[in-house]
């Protein structure tokens, strides 16, 4: 078994580690894109979230972990089955890789059966491999154009349709897609930007001490993977309680109507393209809200959230040279009402 | 102080310590950038490096038509069709395990596979296989290696991806370590370093020193710290192979300078001589400088620190040597901003390399200081900046703004990838009968297909097959891939208007990008001003990179056409080369008056512009479209016969706007 670097022992970086949570916390949220420099610890945070997701339920020796409890299913797997037995499987973080085929992603026809038996079979690809959980692309900026048609076709409509070699099958393909990549190398497609819920713009930290605690700790990390591991497991534990926790009261926090007309506001004020902005805002201030253990979403979790959930969801003026954080930053301190408000 | 020989020889010499580091911890070092042409220096050694790793581990060469199955395994075709099973065999990646990945030619390496490299480095595990999950390495444990990039890159723009060299501690060049003597240490030394690598007690201060040590060099890679760090480690373990008593024995501030600036060096952005002081003025100033202005500013402080003898003797002279260039960087730096700044800085810079001179016979106070300087960490940075003179990548003087030097770095995304055409990806335009190669697939159910009729009268050859596929059934895919556009607009920098024609090139420039995510394009901006044209924006997709680099635009003075026209047909054959679709746009009135010598002369000029312009047409027309867009105030004839006699489009656009620019590109 290896060990992977632990969530809890990421040091700062508290905007990626929130988004993240998030995601983990509320699969709807459509996914989080970290944007940044190499080297500030973008793919060791994704990776290392996989162990903090509380285990799921799944139809034993589905291909695609269907949950047992969905009887709407469009599982070519699952469809058949009566009464499917349920397993506890971990959930998938699947990583795409840059160059990876549309066989490798799709799925394709089935060697073994069909030079053996000659019988058309599925094999499912990775985007099978992901449903219910995490598909990972690193640099997805530079992922090649009919990739992200395809994932954008599968992530809108949550299944995965086969039409090819002679295939034709569909089943479901639900995840939260994460990516990160470096702005300096490309830029994002617009369609794929917006189907990112959360986006992050990470920066290396400058300052001596946070450089200096990371390499003490992915030292002490290299040197003995399991004795680390061990001394952040109480840390792990607690926010895989967090994780549960915030799930469950997730239905009940409620959401005032003061705090939703700040919400519209806001968006009005930086004139986001259509509703996405409001409800990505809606969303997210009430998974903060149950991560915080509160039952009423105040304007602070708005706030807290606006610059993960809007900077990417600006109408952006190419000739514009000041970053979107700020402009957002400005937007939130010009609000009328945002002390008024808030209590 | 350990006097063992052997121990002795590394700490003096980089590129020795480099190697045999590089073979104490292969995985957790992850491997080193060369950057050297084919060279007797660097054949030598490859053949020491690499016959030392071979008596370790499995030395595997990636051949550079390598593909995406080679690299990581995949279907055993011939096999499989033989057997009637799957059958798979392993990449290079599954034979590497514990050994050494040779990679030559890594500035043709494409992205794809750099990608596939770095990611079986970061998770220790081959990247799944289709149809098999359990990635078929061949032991199931961890897989580590070490990746030797053979990069022979001319410039920065072809360079290897910068994604994989992230993730290598060590880059060497033979501008830097060119006829540094290499000595490999015994393989039973080396193995033995090995075991002691784990059990190497780290004094407390090194976290800290590497960490300052980092930020003096201007390093922010984090990944760059952690592989000092665990070549300290090596080195510590090596010394106690080399050497039993040397836990007492050994000198760790020297052994700290020593790894820092043979990490940290090359990767420098900023002069560490001058370090301190950019900390106190970013601290004093509580904000970020755009990055031209901090590349100013610190060549600025190089040569304050120069002015007071603080550079060694030998620094001096490779810095006078430069002077030429500086000077050149300087002017250019200078009337970037404004017309008013050009002259001031243009005097500074004359009165700048009168000091340069003044200054060669300077001595150095450093190593003094450093003697007497207190223990720990200000003594390992001393030493650190000390070792890493000659380790800092040339172009940190010579280059503009240092910043965009650890750019262009990091940018040089591997673009020929768009070469590979036939390609395994991109929109299915059917089938056709064909041999499955690297650059083809087979496509499974035509073959089948083709092959079924043909049952009856073949031989079964035995039970377990259930048909008899013979050569002449094999179906491949073909694939359509798009080709890339790359717009270049050419741009007249001299004159009054520049500054206003410049604006409306970054303004549709900025608007292209914006526009043309989807298609993927290019654009790349040449402007021409003074005595010759210069690249200002080298072929991106990047709007943050475009709006970087054009953050401030350099105008007026002499027309140099002929020269922008040479530098346009040779960047155009180039990108074509690569495989892309070209157009350019071309910014003037025609009236050149400096010749292609970058002499000032009307007549030489305008007959060099319009040799220029024929080589043009000839050498570029197919599959490039070209643009004269007259910025006169009245139609030209100029521009019109030179418009003429490159075969463009000819449009008179005198007061060219951002849209309209745009919109003629898109």
């Amino acid at each position: 078994m290896k060990h992977v670097y632990p969530f809890a022992a990421l040091v700062g970086q508290d905007d990626m580690k929130q988004a993240l949570l998030i995601a983990a916390i509320d699969p709807l949220i459509g996914g989080v894109l970290v944007f940044g420099d190499r080297g500030t610890g973008k793919s060791t945070a994704v990776r290392s979230l996989a162990a903090l997701l509380p285990p799921m339920q799944a139809v034993k020796s589905c291909p695609y972990q269907c949950d047992p409890k969905d009887r709407a299913t469009i599982c070519p797997h699952c469809k058949r089955l009566r009464k499917p037995q349920a397993v506890t499987v971990p959930v998938p973080v699947v990583d795409l890789p840059l160059g990876a085929t549309e066989d490798r992603v799709l799925g394709a026809l089935d060697l073994q059966k069909a030079l053996r038996e000659g019988v058309k079979a599925f094999e499912p690809g990775l985007l099978a491999k992901a449903h219910r959980g995490f598909l990972y692309v690193d640099e997805v900026n530079l992922l090649e154009d009919h990739l992200v048609d395809l994932l954008l076709d599968v992530a809108a409509s949550g299944e995965n349709l086969i039409e090819r070699e002679g295939l034709s099958l569909r089943h479901p393909a639900r995840f939260v897609l994460v990516g990160s990549g470096n702005p300096e190398e490309g830029e994002l497609r617009p369609q794929l930007l917006d189907r990112f819920g959360l986006s992050i713009d990470v920066r290396t930290p400058k300052d001596l001490e946070t450089r200096l605690e990371v390499l003490k700790r992915r030292d002490a990390f290299d040197q003995d993977p399991s004795a680390f591991c061990d001394h952040y497991e109480s840390q792990q534990q607690a926010l895989k309680a967090l994780i549960v926790s915030a799930r469950a009261s997730l239905a009940s926090v409620a959401l005032p109507n003061e705090v939703m007309r700040y919400i519209a506001q806001l968006c009005m004020k930086l004139g986001t393209d259509g509703l996405r902005g409001e409800l990505g805002l809606m969303r997210a201030a009430r998974v903060l809200t149950a991560m915080r253990a509160q039952s009423v979403t105040s304007i602070q979790e708005v706030i807290d959230v606006a610059p993960s959930v809007l900077s990417h969801r600006l109408r952006r003026d190419p000739l514009e040279e000041s970053a979107s954080a700020s402009v957002i930053a400005r937007a939130l301190r010009d609000m009328p009402s945002a002390s008024a408000q808030a209590h | 102080m350990i006097s063992n020989q052997n121990y002795r020889g590394l700490i003096a010499s980089p590129l020795s310590l480099a190697a045999n580091l590089l073979l104490v911890d292969p995985g957790g070092l992850g491997g080193m950038h060369c950057k050297a042409r084919v060279s007797p220096w660097r054949t030598a050694f490859l053949q020491q490096y690499l016959s030392r790793a071979e008596s370790i581990g499995p030395v595997v060469a990636l051949a550079s038509h390598a593909d995406e199955r080679s690299l990581i395994g995949g279907v055993d075709w011939a096999a499989s069709l033989r057997q009637g099973l799957a059958c798979f065999e392993a990449g290079v990646l599954g034979r590497v395990n514990k050994g050494v990945l040779k990679v030559g030619m890594a500035d043709r390496l494409n992205l794809t596979m750099a990608g596939l490299i770095a990611q079986a480095m970061d998770q220790g595990a081959l990247p799944p296989t289709l149809g098999r999950d359990d990635a078929g390495c061949a032991s199931g444990s961890d897989l580590s290696f070490a990746c030797l990039l053979l990069d022979e890159a001319l410039d920065e723009e072809n360079a290897a991806p910068g994604l994989l060299c992230c993730r290598l501690a060590f880059w060497i060049s033979e501008d830097n370590l060119l006829n540094q003597p290499l000595s490999m240490l015994s393989s039973a030394d080396l193995s033995r370093a090995r075991g002691f690598l784990r059990r190497c007690s780290m004094p407390g201060f090194a976290y800290t020193a590497l960490s300052e040590a980092a930020l003096t060099f201007g390093v922010d890679d984090l990944r760059a710290a952690q592989f000092a760090l665990r070549a300290f480690r090596a080195l510590l373990a090596l010394a106690r192979a080399l050497d039993p008593q040397a836990r007492e024995a050994l000198d760790h501030e020297e052994a700290l300078g020593a790894v820092a600036a043979l990490v940290f060096g090359p990767r420098a952005t900023r002069l560490p001589n001058s370090a301190e002081a950019a900390l106190h003025q970013d601290q004093g100033s509580k904000g970020e400088l755009p990055p031209a202005d901090t590349g100013v500013d610190q060549r600025q402080a190089a040569r304050d620190d120069q002015h007071q003898g603080r550079l060694r003797p030998d620094e001096a002279r490779k810095r006078e040597a430069l002077a030429p260039e500086l000077d050149g960087e300087q002017l250019q730096a200078a009337t970037r901003s404004t017309a008013q700044t050009a002259t001031r800085s243009a005097t500074n810079s004359a009165t700048n390399s009168a000091e340069a001179s003044d200054d060669q016979p300077a001595i150095s106070s450093q190593d003094e200081s450093a003697q007497d300087g207190p223990r720990g960490v200000e003594q390992v940075l001393a030493l650190a900046v000390a070792a890493a003179q000659a380790l800092l990548p040339p172009g940190l003087l010579a280059s503009g703004a240092l910043a965009a030097a650890a750019l262009s770095g990091s940018v040089s995304s591997g673009r020929s990838t768009t070469r590979s055409k036939a390609g395994l990806r991109g929109r299915s335009l059917g089938v056709r009968e064909g041999l499955p190669g690297p650059r083809t697939r087979l496509h499974v159910l035509a073959t089948i297909r083709a092959a079924v009729p043909w049952q009856g009268l073949r031989e079964r050859s035995s039970k377990d097959a259930l048909m008899r596929i013979e050569r002449s059934d094999l179906r491949i895919h073909r694939y359509e891939q798009r080709d890339q556009l790359t717009t270049v607009f050419v741009v007249d920098a001299s004159g009054s208007a520049a500054l206003h024609r410049l604006a409306e090139v970054k303004g549709a420039v900025e608007l292209l990008l914006a526009q043309c995510y989807v298609r993927r394009d290019q654009v790349a901006v040449i402007a021409f001003r003074l005595d010759q044209a210069q690249l200002l924006l080298p072929a991106t997709r990047s709007l943050t990179r475009a709006k970087r680099q054009l953050a401030a635009l350099p105008g007026g003075g002499g027309t140099p056409l002929a020269s922008a026209l040479a530098l346009t047909t040779k960047l155009m054959l180039q990108w074509r080369r690569q495989g892309q679709r070209i157009q350019a746009i071309v910014l003037s009135d025609g009236k050149a008056n400096i010749d292609l010598e970058g002499k000032p002369g009307r007549r030489k000029a305008m007959l060099d512009a319009q040799h220029q312009a024929r080589m043009l047409a000839r050498l570029t027309h197919r599959a490039s479209r070209l643009v004269w867009v007259d910025t006169a105030p009245r139609p030209s004839s100029d521009a019109q016969s030179m418009a003429q006699l490159m075969g463009a489009s000819y449009m008179l656009l005198p007061y060219a706007n951002a849209q309209g620019l745009a919109a003629l590109a898109s």
